[in-house]
């Protein structure tokens, strides 16, 4: 097929795509305005903010293509502003999504039940419930898996050393748990090796758990024990630290401890409550410990066959799909994304590349060149906020930041801290509304 | 014959034209989706995040513009819009332009 053909075909898909009131007789909802041409079935596994957003996208693209979303849970809380209900500033409740917008607004069916099985060469998945669903295109969003990397600590002692890594009724523990404990006690966080679910994660989580002693507990100190010999936005919460938790003096309510002076934790003792960590073997006691495991792809994900040696979902750059399996796309935090950390927002922009992508196939037309963007708030106080962000393109075959652009908030301008904490709130508002509503 | 010729050649620009609005239609929205994470579906945004939905173009890409050459100071957006060509600033103040209710 010649060039000017292939643009040809192009012009007219996306003309088609236009919002101008050529939407199918009798349709209601939003995805009426897109138009349609592809057709085709597209399956997606995992309601979180990979798969919710790729629903959505595709729908908007094009309304003629036929999306079925599978997603065990009726809810999704949402971890990105889990930590802020540690310190007592939100409500889990405010986090939890639902799913009946994206088929009410944008005609996606969805169906709460688990896959149990893909059958790549079929292009099939089979759902617990007894049917099977075949498709042109499958995505896999299943996010993470925990590890048992820290001896003693499994899936049977969850309940009393919560993870809280996936947001919901283990962030109530470790809530509570917090609030129980009395004055002058230890909270032991283990963070986890490279590469995981939000780098910025577990600083945010000693962040707010510190604004909850000082206002409640004051005595009371974090221990953060840390598999890494860094952390993300490392400069700027620790700067934060210093100008509200005490950090560096005698009286800080937080002690950090890298890999290097022994932070990797290696065993816990939940009769005692205490961990062991590093290459001394040193005991620490805690009133309450918060282990933050290792991860891998969801388990969808490694028994399907689409895992490599890491643990996590080799993908092709531009288009999502798996290096293993052809007509299947890995999105979110299970995939490799190359430069793209494992955040909400990056599995929200893989999402809108992916879907993007699929239509083009489906449609027959040249596939679009792709452009992603990162960006995350963290909170460090309740008033004092700080961002990473970053644009991605694809360079020598690989998902790299755009040189030039990006970073952190500037550490030198402590006016914008405030505006910044405001934004991580409009901006949890903004990105949660774009994958469910 | 002459007549038919310059119709030939006519409609050949029309068409090239048209297929280079079209790329820059497509550059704007897969950019333009991008932004909606903070910005919101179709740039209709949260409390302190403006609406980009439906703005005029050239004040955008002149927004724009300033953020990338660190004119105006912001929170993420003098970061992000130094990751993108006039071109493509170009085509997103386009797509966000062009978005109506």
């Amino acid at each position: 097929m010649n060039k000017h053909t292939f643009n040809r075909r192009r012009f007219l898909g996306l003309a088609a795509a236009a919002p101008a009131g050529l939407g199918i007789l009798g349709a209601s909802h939003k995805a009426a305005a897109a138009g349609t041409q592809g057709g085709g079935h597209v399956v997606i596994v995992g309601g979180g903010f990979g798969g919710a957003t790729a629903a959505k996208y595709i729908r908007k693209f094009d309304a003629g293509i036929k999306v079925t979303l599978i997603e065990p849970g009726k809810t999704y809380v949402t971890c990105p502003g889990s930590n802020w209900v540690l310190a007592g500033m939100r409500e889990l409740s405010s986090l939890t999504q639902r799913y009946d917008r994206l088929g009410k607004d944008w005609g996606v069916e969805v169906i709460h039940d688990t896959v149990t099985d893909i059958d790549a060469i079929g292009k099939s998945v089979k759902l617990e419930g007894g049917s099977t669903l075949s498709y042109d295109r499958l995505i896999v969003s299943p996010g993470i898996a925990l590890q048992d990397n820290v001896e003693g600590y499994d899936a049977s002692v969850y309940d009393k050393v919560p993870h809280a890594w996936k947001a919901g009724p283990q962030t109530t523990l470790l809530r509570d748990q917090i609030v129980a404990m009395e004055d002058g006690g230890t909270i032991i966080i283990a963070c986890p090796p490279n590469p995981f679910r939000c780098p910025p994660g577990p600083p945010e989580r000693i962040s707010m758990i510190a604004a909850y002693l000082k206002q409640n507990k004051p005595r009371s100190k974090i221990l953060a024990l840390d598999a890494k010999d860094s952390f993300s936005k490392k400069g700027l919460f620790e700067q934060g630290w210093e100008a509200l938790y005490g950090y560096g003096t005698e009286n800080s309510m937080i002690e950090w401890v890298p890999a290097a002076e022994g932070g990797r934790v290696l065993r816990l003792d939940v009769a005692d409550m205490s961990v062991i960590a590093g290459d001394f073997e040193e005991k620490h006691v805690g009133q309450v410990i918060n282990i933050i495991p290792a991860q891998k792809a969801g388990i969808i994900a490694q028994k399907a066959g689409l895992t490599d040696d890491s643990g996590w979902c080799p993908v092709n750059p531009a288009t999502s799909e798996s290096t293993f399996h052809p007509y299947i796309h890995v999105i979110g935090d299970a995939s490799i994304q190359g430069a793209m950390p494992k955040s909400g927002y990056a599995a929200n922009s893989q999402a809108k590349v992916c879907a993007a992508h699929i239509v083009a196939m489906l449609r027959e037309q040249e596939a679009v060149s792709p452009s992603w963007v990162n960006t995350c708030y963290s909170l460090v106080g309740e008033d004092y906020g700080i961002s990473v962000a970053a644009v991605y393109e694809i360079r020598d075959d690989r998902i790299a930041e755009v040189e030039g652009a990006g970073g952190v908030s500037d550490i030198n301008d402590l006016s914008i801290r405030p505006a910044e904490a405001t934004f991580a709130r409009a901006w949890y508002d903004s990105i949660t509304r774009d994958t469910w509503g | 014959m002459k007549k038919i010729m310059l119709s030939v050649i006519w409609l050949g620009c029309w068409s090239v034209a048209s297929v280079a609005d079209a790329d820059e239609a497509l550059r704007g929205r897969t950019i333009g989706v991008t932004c909606a994470g903070c910005h919101g579906t179709d740039g209709v945004g949260s409390d302190m995040i403006p609406t980009l939905k439906g703005k005029d173009a050239a004040s955008l890409e002149a927004l724009l513009t300033e953020y990338k050459a660190g004119e105006r100071t912001g929170s993420v957006m003098p970061r992000i819009a130094k990751g993108y060509s006039a071109a493509d600033i170009k085509a997103v103040a386009a797509y966000f332009a062009s978005l109506q209710d």
